[in-house]
Protein backbone atom coordinates (compact mmCIF):
# COMPACT_ATOMS: atom_id res chain seq x y z
CA UNK A 1 0.00 0.00 0.00
CA UNK A 2 1.45 3.72 -1.24
CA UNK A 3 2.68 5.28 2.02
CA UNK A 4 1.10 8.44 3.18
CA UNK A 5 2.73 11.81 3.51
CA UNK A 6 1.99 14.56 5.66
CA UNK A 7 1.70 18.03 4.10
CA UNK A 8 1.50 21.49 5.64
CA UNK A 9 -1.15 23.59 4.60
CA UNK A 10 -1.08 26.41 6.90
CA UNK A 11 -4.45 25.79 8.69
CA UNK A 12 -3.74 22.28 8.65
CA UNK A 13 -2.05 19.29 8.17
CA UNK A 14 -2.87 17.18 5.37
CA UNK A 15 -2.24 12.99 5.45
CA UNK A 16 -3.11 11.43 2.05
CA UNK A 17 -0.86 9.57 -0.64
CA UNK A 18 1.67 11.65 -2.54
CA UNK A 19 0.06 11.23 -5.62
CA UNK A 20 -3.07 12.77 -4.37
CA UNK A 21 -1.67 15.84 -2.53
CA UNK A 22 -1.94 18.48 -5.09
CA UNK A 23 -5.48 17.39 -5.89
CA UNK A 24 -6.57 17.08 -2.12
CA UNK A 25 -5.03 20.19 -0.74
CA UNK A 26 -6.18 22.46 -3.31
CA UNK A 27 -10.19 21.15 -2.33
CA UNK A 28 -8.94 21.41 1.17
CA UNK A 29 -7.50 25.10 0.88
CA UNK A 30 -10.99 26.19 -0.80
CA UNK A 31 -13.08 24.61 1.99
CA UNK A 32 -11.33 26.25 4.41
CA UNK A 33 -11.82 29.64 2.41
CA UNK A 34 -14.95 28.94 2.36
CA UNK A 35 -15.57 28.72 5.68
CA UNK A 36 -13.54 31.62 6.86
CA UNK A 37 -16.26 33.18 4.29
CA UNK A 38 -18.94 31.97 6.39
CA UNK A 39 -18.20 32.73 9.99
CA UNK A 40 -16.43 35.96 9.10
CA UNK A 41 -13.06 34.94 10.56
CA UNK A 42 -10.16 32.98 10.90
CA UNK A 43 -9.90 29.89 13.35
CA UNK A 44 -6.05 29.75 15.28
CA UNK A 45 -5.76 26.25 16.15
CA UNK A 46 -4.29 24.12 13.11
CA UNK A 47 -6.13 21.15 12.44
CA UNK A 48 -5.32 17.73 11.23
CA UNK A 49 -7.25 16.06 8.05
CA UNK A 50 -6.67 12.47 7.41
CA UNK A 51 -7.53 10.16 4.44
CA UNK A 52 -8.48 6.79 4.42
CA UNK A 53 -8.34 4.30 1.90
CA UNK A 54 -9.65 1.59 3.47
CA UNK A 55 -12.74 1.11 6.00
CA UNK A 56 -10.28 -0.43 8.07
CA UNK A 57 -8.32 2.31 8.24
CA UNK A 58 -11.30 4.56 9.03
CA UNK A 59 -12.87 2.46 11.63
CA UNK A 60 -9.52 2.53 13.50
CA UNK A 61 -9.36 5.98 13.87
CA UNK A 62 -13.19 5.92 14.79
CA UNK A 63 -12.32 3.44 17.59
CA UNK A 64 -15.11 0.71 16.64
CA UNK A 65 -16.84 -0.68 13.31
CA UNK A 66 -18.78 2.64 11.50
CA UNK A 67 -21.84 1.81 9.53
CA UNK A 68 -21.12 1.45 6.00
CA UNK A 69 -23.22 5.11 4.85
CA UNK A 70 -20.42 7.47 7.00
CA UNK A 71 -17.35 8.25 5.18
CA UNK A 72 -16.02 11.82 7.00
CA UNK A 73 -16.36 12.51 10.58
CA UNK A 74 -14.47 15.04 12.92
CA UNK A 75 -13.30 14.95 16.44
CA UNK A 76 -13.03 17.11 19.42
CA UNK A 77 -9.25 16.98 18.83
CA UNK A 78 -9.22 18.53 15.52
CA UNK A 79 -9.10 15.70 13.37
CA UNK A 80 -11.01 15.58 9.84
CA UNK A 81 -11.32 11.69 8.77
CA UNK A 82 -12.36 10.86 5.23
CA UNK A 83 -12.41 8.92 2.52
CA UNK A 84 -10.72 9.75 -1.12
CA UNK A 85 -13.29 10.86 -2.89
CA UNK A 86 -13.53 7.00 -5.00
CA UNK A 87 -14.51 5.77 -1.79
CA UNK A 88 -16.99 8.43 -0.84
CA UNK A 89 -18.88 7.33 -3.87
CA UNK A 90 -18.88 4.01 -3.50
CA UNK A 91 -20.14 4.42 0.09
CA UNK A 92 -22.03 7.12 0.66
CA UNK A 93 -25.86 6.51 -0.41
CA UNK A 94 -26.10 10.27 -1.54
CA UNK A 95 -25.36 10.62 -4.89
CA UNK A 96 -24.23 14.06 -4.54
CA UNK A 97 -21.48 13.08 -2.38
CA UNK A 98 -18.37 14.10 -2.79
CA UNK A 99 -14.68 15.04 -0.77
CA UNK A 100 -15.21 19.00 -1.76
CA UNK A 101 -18.53 18.73 0.19
CA UNK A 102 -17.39 16.33 2.90
CA UNK A 103 -14.23 18.87 3.92
CA UNK A 104 -16.68 21.72 4.00
CA UNK A 105 -19.10 20.10 5.64
CA UNK A 106 -15.87 18.72 8.19
CA UNK A 107 -13.88 22.24 8.36
CA UNK A 108 -17.79 23.80 9.02
CA UNK A 109 -17.79 21.28 12.01
CA UNK A 110 -13.68 22.30 13.35
CA UNK A 111 -14.90 26.12 12.82
CA UNK A 112 -18.19 25.36 15.02
CA UNK A 113 -15.86 24.20 18.38
CA UNK A 114 -12.68 26.57 17.90
CA UNK A 115 -15.57 29.29 18.11
CA UNK A 116 -17.80 28.04 19.87
CA UNK A 117 -16.38 25.54 22.42
CA UNK A 118 -18.32 22.68 21.70
CA UNK A 119 -20.28 20.46 18.93
CA UNK A 120 -23.99 20.93 20.53
CA UNK A 121 -26.55 21.39 19.77
CA UNK A 122 -26.29 18.77 17.54
CA UNK A 123 -28.71 18.97 15.30
CA UNK A 124 -27.50 22.64 14.86
CA UNK A 125 -24.24 21.66 13.95
CA UNK A 126 -25.33 19.25 11.35
CA UNK A 127 -27.89 21.59 10.04
CA UNK A 128 -25.74 24.52 9.42
CA UNK A 129 -23.56 22.26 7.11
CA UNK A 130 -26.65 20.59 5.41
CA UNK A 131 -27.74 23.86 3.23
CA UNK A 132 -26.11 24.12 -0.33
CA UNK A 133 -23.34 24.54 -1.31
CA UNK A 134 -22.17 23.11 1.62
CA UNK A 135 -23.07 19.49 1.04
CA UNK A 136 -26.25 19.24 -0.96
CA UNK A 137 -28.89 18.10 0.99
CA UNK A 138 -32.28 16.37 0.27
CA UNK A 139 -34.31 13.88 1.75
CA UNK A 140 -34.43 10.33 0.66
CA UNK A 141 -37.04 7.66 0.58
CA UNK A 142 -36.08 6.40 3.87
CA UNK A 143 -35.46 9.49 6.02
CA UNK A 144 -39.73 10.85 4.93
CA UNK A 145 -40.69 7.49 6.10
CA UNK A 146 -38.73 7.24 9.43
CA UNK A 147 -40.29 11.07 9.80
CA UNK A 148 -43.59 9.66 9.37
CA UNK A 149 -43.31 7.57 12.41
CA UNK A 150 -43.40 8.82 16.46
CA UNK A 151 -42.67 12.76 16.35
CA UNK A 152 -38.93 12.89 17.03
CA UNK A 153 -37.03 15.48 18.57
CA UNK A 154 -34.25 17.53 17.51
CA UNK A 155 -31.40 16.22 19.33
CA UNK A 156 -29.37 18.44 21.27
CA UNK A 157 -25.78 15.42 21.72
CA UNK A 158 -24.25 12.83 20.67
CA UNK A 159 -21.51 10.25 21.27
CA UNK A 160 -19.45 7.72 19.74
CA UNK A 161 -21.74 4.98 21.25
CA UNK A 162 -25.39 6.40 20.63
CA UNK A 163 -24.36 8.03 17.15
CA UNK A 164 -25.20 5.07 14.50
CA UNK A 165 -29.10 4.98 16.22
CA UNK A 166 -29.13 8.83 16.21
CA UNK A 167 -27.66 9.94 12.73
CA UNK A 168 -31.20 9.10 10.79
CA UNK A 169 -32.98 11.18 12.20
CA UNK A 170 -30.29 13.45 13.60
CA UNK A 171 -29.57 14.03 9.80
CA UNK A 172 -32.87 14.66 8.55
CA UNK A 173 -34.45 16.75 11.22
CA UNK A 174 -31.39 18.99 11.49
CA UNK A 175 -31.91 19.81 7.71
CA UNK A 176 -35.45 20.76 8.34
CA UNK A 177 -35.18 22.66 10.97
CA UNK A 178 -32.53 24.49 9.86
CA UNK A 179 -34.16 25.30 6.19
CA UNK A 180 -37.34 26.06 8.05
CA UNK B 1 -34.08 29.56 11.15
CA UNK B 2 -32.88 30.04 7.39
CA UNK B 3 -34.98 32.74 7.08
CA UNK B 4 -33.27 34.41 9.88
CA UNK B 5 -29.85 34.79 8.25
CA UNK B 6 -26.81 33.44 9.08
CA UNK B 7 -25.76 36.67 10.81
CA UNK B 8 -28.41 35.71 13.48
CA UNK B 9 -27.76 32.75 13.58
CA UNK B 10 -24.10 33.07 13.88
CA UNK B 11 -24.94 35.66 17.10
CA UNK B 12 -27.21 33.69 18.79
CA UNK B 13 -24.41 30.30 18.40
CA UNK B 14 -22.11 33.67 19.92
CA UNK B 15 -24.36 34.36 22.62
CA UNK B 16 -24.71 30.43 23.44
CA UNK B 17 -21.35 30.00 23.79
CA UNK B 18 -20.80 32.03 26.86
CA UNK B 19 -22.24 29.29 28.68
CA UNK B 20 -22.11 26.33 26.66
CA UNK B 21 -25.38 24.55 28.36
CA UNK B 22 -28.48 23.52 27.05
CA UNK B 23 -29.91 26.44 28.93
CA UNK B 24 -27.86 28.75 27.61
CA UNK B 25 -28.62 27.64 24.01
CA UNK B 26 -32.42 27.70 25.26
CA UNK B 27 -32.05 31.16 26.43
CA UNK B 28 -29.80 32.19 23.40
CA UNK B 29 -32.60 31.01 20.87
CA UNK B 30 -35.22 32.55 21.94
CA UNK B 31 -33.76 35.66 22.29
CA UNK B 32 -32.42 35.98 19.42
CA UNK B 33 -35.54 33.79 16.96
CA UNK B 34 -38.15 35.55 19.55
CA UNK B 35 -39.24 31.92 20.30
CA UNK B 36 -38.72 29.06 22.28
CA UNK B 37 -36.19 26.24 20.66
CA UNK B 38 -39.40 23.86 21.66
CA UNK B 39 -41.47 25.36 19.37
CA UNK B 40 -39.16 25.04 16.40
CA UNK B 41 -40.03 21.41 16.49
CA UNK B 42 -43.56 22.34 16.36
CA UNK B 43 -43.38 24.39 13.58
CA UNK B 44 -40.70 22.59 11.18
CA UNK B 45 -41.99 18.70 11.70
CA UNK B 46 -45.36 19.18 9.32
CA UNK B 47 -44.85 15.97 7.77
CA UNK B 48 -42.45 16.08 4.92
ZN1 LIG C 1 -21.37 16.53 10.43
ZN1 LIG D 1 -37.34 30.23 12.18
Amino acid sequence: MPEKVKTDLGFADLQCRKSDVGRISRIAKAAYSFNRRFFGKEIKKPFHIIICYSRKEFDDIWGAETDAWLTGFATKTGTIVSFRDDLIRKYNPRKEATLAGTLRHEINHIFYFQIYGSYEPAWLLEGLTLQPPFEPFTLMENDKKRLKGPLPHLIYSTNGKTFFKQAPFLYSMAFLATRH
Amino acid sequence: MKRHGRAKILRMLALYSKTGTKKGFETAFKREFGYPVKELEGRVFKRP
